[in-house]
């Protein structure tokens, strides 16, 4: 790969490079071309034919000056010096003479016949149509410039044929050479590109690969997720079984010993359960497919469920278990209250099992939208093998090893990790150690609906409870403090007369329910016939949720 | 008092008559050179009709001067020229032509489309840097294009045009 990006930067700055040698080719040639038109456009070959001609016409002027009865006078003769002065003059300015004077300086012709002529100006100007001495003194004067002048001409015509043809000489060079330099960059172009190519068939071909491989990977993964998924469910029917019989069987009268015995199969059995459950669990992490449900709970009753869970263990262990609400805290919080209870479990679990500690502390807090539980505990040395990294997930440090007790905490972090939260661990300054897990949950505000129920049957009471049960009910069993605003009545009764002043008396404001038929039906707003109609039951409530 | 002849009378009234005679001869004559010395600066010829106008450097001078700033071949750096604008002289040929012949004093000639005439303020330029132009510098006329203004007029074929030592415009 390394080799690979080596030859592409080389080609690629090659390519670079050589365009940039066409380039500056282009540039060089568009100079000769601008070079090659101003030499064209200045035709100093014909300038200095017009010198060479002009100086003929005044030795031929001078000539006939001399011949008696010519039309030739003086001022003729003065024109045409006049004439031949200002073809010399203009070897003397602007780009033509300047390239004019170029070919001069080194015969001096040019500069020489522009002497003679100063000399003379004096003598044509004051010339006489009768002075044919003087005409003839000038006359030979001039002519021997003649042949000095044609082969200034000759020179002239020489040197720009000579330097348009090096010009266009250099051009077709630097042509030839434009031409092969971006042939070249042509060609690693093209060669780039190709290596473009090839490597992008590469990588499509690695893409298909790695696909495939990903395909097959997520095949292998939820097939082994499904085969947990099963063997988790054919292991716990049976395990239930034992339990349920292994109950059954604790019911008989059984001898001391026997009981002990059963009582250790029981734990053995729920041991094997948790760790079943445990284990699909974690294949349910492992495949991404832990569903939440999210639904409001009171943290109090968080709170009860842990001390519950733990009560039994620490009385076991010997430890002081204590589990507190820590400050101000919400009624309601949103959450999956089973899963928050697991993880919060299971790294309970794991510091009783491997801190050696005596003492374990949850407090329960809520701020800005986090509930957070702080489990201390004071780690001691002969805790055997408390590890930090199964809690906090530091893969690097476990390697491959898979200690039977990690199943616990990486079910917990993978549990919060779900539902958004983090892990984090902290000492609160002396030897105890802090595990923070912190948990996403939005306050709840429940519009909820006070209801008791007034029956002499227990099992009356059981089952409208367990039909009526959801968020927005509140029952006057589970929070004497709430307000009642509904009260179910068990009628027809001796005790309904009872029930109703009670009930009146306690809550004047509140909907009376009867279940049955009433032996005075003015006192009930409501009476739902026996056999009950839970549904009609459930409706009442229902709408009565929406009262304010 | 000595007694004159009437015949010698005669003679002084003849003779003072022939002096006032070839005085008046020589006033003539005198007049007439100063005519001749109105040089002829540039001459136009129809040669359709062979009509001639002859224009000195006061009738040139007469029509609207231009002036021009420009740079070219033949001159270093920029010169300012100044002259009549060539369509207005060449408009006293009163005709429509597509091009005119323009000749200088050693013979060479040039022709140029009329539309040069039209599209650009071509000058039949007198002065150089408020110099007038002499035989010895190009002059009396130099045709000067304005080239510094137009990139398209930066050519050799209007280099070739730049004609200077005018001396005829001819039309046919």
């Amino acid at each position: 790969m390394k080799r690979t990006t080596i030859t592409g930067l080389f080609l690629f700055v090659l390519t670079i490079v050589i365009s940039g040698f066409a380039g500056y080719g282009v540039l060089t040639f568009q100079d000769d071309l601008a070079a090659l038109e101003d030499a064209g456009a200045e035709d100093i070959s014909w300038t200095s034919n017009q010198l060479e001609l002009e100086l003929s016409k005044l030795t031929a002027v001078l000539l006939q000056f001399q011949i008696e009865g010519s039309h030739v006078d003086a001022d003729v003769v003065n024109d045409r010096f006049d004439i031949l002065w200002s073809r010399i003059a203009l070897f003397q300015e602007g780009e033509v003479g300047a390239r004019l004077a170029s070919y001069d300086r080194s015969q001096h012709i040019v500069s020489g016949l522009f002497e003679l002529m100063k000399q003379v100006d004096r003598q044509v100007v004051t010339l006489q149509d009768d002075d044919n001495a003087t005409a003839a003194n000038l006359f030979q004067s001039f002519i021997q410039f003649q042949p000095q002048l044609s082969q200034f001409s000759r020179g002239v015509t020489l040197g720009e044929e000579q330097q348009n043809r090096q010009l266009r000489e250099n051009m077709m060079f630097r042509t030839n050479r434009t031409l092969l330099l971006s042939g070249l960059a042509t060609f690693f172009a093209l060669l780039i590109l190709a290596f473009i190519f090839l490597q992008s068939r590469k990588f499509e071909l690695l893409a298909h690969v790695n696909q495939k491989l990903a395909v097959a990977a997520e095949k292998a993964s939820s097939a082994k997720s499904k085969f947990l998924t099963m063997m988790s469910h054919e292991l716990r029917t049976p395990m239930n079984g034992v339990m349920g019989l292994l109950s059954l069987a604790q019911q008989n009268a059984v001898q001391p010993s026997q009981k002990r015995l059963l009582e250790q199969a029981e734990v053995s059995a729920q041991s094997m359960l948790s760790l079943l459950t445990d284990i699909f669990d974690f294949s349910a992490l492992q495949a991404d497919d832990v569903l939440l449900e999210a639904e409001p709970f009171e943290i109090k009753h968080l709170k009860l469920a842990l001390e519950d869970k733990f009560s039994v263990v620490a009385n076991r262990e010997g430890l002081m278990f204590d589990v507190c609400i820590d400050g101000e805290v919400p009624k309601y919080v949103g959450g999956d209250f089973r899963r928050i209870r697991q993880a919060i479990g299971h790294l309970a679990q794991y510091v009783v099992e491997t801190a050696g500690t005596q003492e374990i502390r949850i407090a329960l807090c809520y701020m800005d939208g986090v509930l957070t539980s702080k489990l201390s505990f004071a780690y001691s040395r002969d805790g055997g093998d408390w590890s930090p990294d199964l809690i906090l997930g530091d893969s690097h440090r476990q390697g491959d090893k898979f200690a039977t007790a990690a199943l616990g905490p990486m079910i917990a972090r993978g549990l919060i990790d779900t539902m958004g939260g983090s892990i984090k661990m902290d000492s609160d300054g002396g030897d105890r150690i802090v595990v923070l897990a912190c948990i996403p949950c939005e306050i709840v505000e429940i519009n909820s609906l006070g209801l008791r129920i007034y029956t002499s049957s227990d099992a009356m009471r059981t089952i409208c409870r367990a039909t009526l049960a959801n968020e927005d009910v509140v029952f006057f069993d589970d929070d004497p403090e709430v307000e009642v605003r509904l009260v179910i009545i068990e009628s027809g009764g001796e005790n309904e007369q009872s029930f109703v002043v009670g009930a009146r008396s306690l809550y004047p404001s509140s909907i009376l329910i009867a279940l049955g038929t009433p032996l005075n039906p003015e006192d009930f707003d409501f009476k739902i016939k026996m056999p009950l109609d839970f549904m009609e039951l459930r409706n009442v409530i229902a709408s009565n949720t929406k009262f304010n | 008092m000595p007694k004159i002849s009437i015949f010698s009378t005669v003679g002084i009234l003849i003779s003072v008559l022939f002096v006032n005679v070839a005085i008046a001869q020589d006033d003539v004559a005198v007049a007439q050179d100063d005519m001749a010395v109105a040089e002829i600066t540039l001459t136009l010829i129809n040669t359709n009709t062979e009509e001639v106008i002859t224009l000195t450097d006061d009738e040139l001078l007469a029509f609207e001067q231009v002036t021009i700033r420009t740079e070219n071949e033949f001159v270093d750096g920029m010169a300012e020229f100044s002259g009549p604008r060539a369509r207005d002289v060449l408009a006293l040929f009163e005709a429509e032509v597509e091009d005119y012949t323009l000749t200088a004093v050693n013979d060479y000639s040039v022709v140029i489309p009329a539309e040069d005439f039209e599209n650009y303020d071509v000058i039949f330029a007198m002065y150089q840097d408020g110099e007038r132009f002499s035989l010895r510098t190009k002059g009396p006329l130099w045709v000067i294009y304005p080239m510094s203004d137009y990139d398209v007029l930066q050519d050799r074929v209007y280099n070739d045009r730049l004609i200077w030592q005018l001396a005829s415009v001819t039309i046919e």
